[in-house]
């Protein structure tokens, strides 16, 4: 069973975990960045119509709080998404992992393939993992 | 869905705010000047009056001139010290600082743009998501349980999830721009109520007959009946009342409120008072229109957390979330034994 995977096999792995679903996972995450960020309530967006307790002079928006709910529970679901991707990208590393382990026939599999340029070109962009810092690097969610 | 609201300029910013003050610094000049007259007027009748009943009195009115001055100058400085101030509160909100917030939900919109098709692709606007396909393409040089697996309970619902995600965030995008359409109106109403009330007490110096100065608050937003059908399998309450911002839009940004009330009266403290009325109205009625948008945020809400909570807790592929796939907990035993091989 074991020797019939070749580096081609893992190859495909590396791609899924590495280069797409990251970037898949960048999406929901700067979903969630745009929630938490620029997406917050600012200034004076909205009337403050309901005493904070009865007979209060003190006032809060009923809108804005409702609003408050609704976005929180928004960026949460974005940052659940995309960490679930970006748990699943770990799964299929860890099966890589799984193979490249079995023995030292194996363990250099993935990285014969990888350095042979007639397979992977380590210059271009797309194909490979998102850089730190990267635009499609998904970085780390913002917390609720 | 629609345009986006966009607050005319009268209404925005400070613009909007330097014709509130100035406007309301005029309808509190009116009406103290309004009220001494009428007060003079009032004083000179029963000054004749007084005469006609005390005719061998020789020194006119009981009361001294002094003393009339001194109410003159409380009338200038107490009776409609209210005024300006009332009106500042409609300073806020200013409907144009939702706008960072309507355009994030947009640009999120923009990015989950797409669904997946027939044969199980998807298109999508995004050409990060379209990666969700090449995730597919690449698993299909695998085989087992675990891949079976990993395709029908992560990779195929994250493509159904993510056009659900984009009619949400529009959705409550509708809700927030009806918000912004209240606030739109509510200054329009403010604005407007200013130039009657100014209208009004103007209209008892002329010393015509007071004719009728209407005055009505706002428009309520369009209730969306159509989002039903769309919403149904999300298990959003039967009650909930949702907001239409594309058939709020199309009443017109600002249509004409029917006109109820009645700012004209026999004198300026009379107009006064009704112009406060008609605050209380306003205020009442805006209340009114963000509570249905505070309402349809919260059933929202309410929908969103039922659906995670249940589909996160069983580990399940729910509307708004995936689930995780079984290979994120495989052993490596598991996986070189078979339940995750390459397909040939």
């Amino acid at each position: 069973m074991v020797e019939n995977v070749t580096g081609g096999d893992l190859y495909h792995l590396w791609r899924v975990s590495e280069v797409n679903l990251p970037r898949v996972a960048d999406v929901f995450y700067d979903a969630n960045r745009l929630l938490g960020g620029p997406g917050k309530n600012a200034g004076d967006s909205f009337r403050e119509n309901t005493s904070i307790y009865p007979g209060s002079s003190f006032l809060t928006s009923s809108v804005g709080a409702a609003w408050e709910g609704v976005r929180a529970e928004m960026q949460t679901m974005m940052a659940q998404i995309g960490t679930t991707i970006l748990d699943a990208a770990q799964g299929v590393r860890a099966a890589t992992q799984a193979y490249l382990d079995v023995d030292r026939a194996n363990a250099d599999l993935l990285n014969v393939y990888l350095h042979d340029p007639l397979n992977h070109d380590p210059a271009d962009i797309a194909s490979n993992p998102p850089a730190p810092g990267a635009d499609d690097n998904p970085g780390t969610p913002l917390p609720t | 869905m629609s345009d986006q609201p966009t607050t005319p300029a009268d209404l925005a910013g400070a613009r909007y705010e330097t014709t509130v003050r100035q406007q309301a610094a005029k309808l509190r000049d009116e009406l103290i000047k309004q009220t001494i007259e009428d007060m003079e007027s009032w004083l000179k009748a029963a000054e004749n009056e007084w005469t006609a009943a005390h005719p061998d009195k020789p020194f006119g009115s009981p009361i001294p001139p002094q003393e009339v001055e001194q109410y003159r100058a409380k009338v200038r400085t107490e009776y409609f010290e209210w005024v300006v101030p009332a009106f500042e509160r409609y300073l806020t909100p200013d409907p144009d600082d939702i706008d960072p917030v309507i355009d994030s939900l947009r640009k999120i919109e923009g990015m989950f743009e797409g669904q997946a098709d027939t044969a199980g692709n998807f298109t999508g606007a995004s050409p990060a998501l379209s990666r969700i396909n090449d995730v597919r393409t690449d698993m299909a040089a695998w085989e087992g349980s675990f891949k079976n697996n990993f395709i029908d309970n992560f990779l195929t619902p994250l493509q159904s999830v993510v056009p659900n995600q984009r009619k949400l965030v529009s959705l409550v995008r509708g809700q927030l721009e009806c918000n912004k359409i209240i606030y739109i109106r509510y200054r329009a109403a403010v604005l407007k109520l200013l130039e009657k009330g100014i209208h009004a007490t103007q209209m008892l110096n002329n010393a015509r007959d007071p004719k009728a100065e209407l005055w009505g608050t706002l428009i309520a937003c369009a209730i969306g009946t159509a989002l039903g059908a769309v919403t149904g399998g999300w298990g959003l309450a039967a009650t909930a009342v949702l907001l239409d911002a594309g058939g709020t839009l199309a009443q017109g940004l600002i249509p004409n409120p029917p006109e109820t009330n009645d700012l004209s009266a026999p004198t300026a403290v009379e107009v006064g008072i009704k112009i406060s009325q008609a605050m209380n109205a306003l205020d009442h009625d805006t209340s009114e229109q963000e509570r249905l948008v505070a309402n349809a945020l919260n059933e929202i809400t309410g929908m969103l957390e039922n659906n995670r909570s249940k589909a996160i807790f069983a580990n399940t592929a729910g509307n708004f979330s995936v689930a995780a796939p079984q290979l994120d907990d495989a052993t490596g035993k598991q996986i070189t034994d078979g339940a995750f091989r390459p397909a040939n």
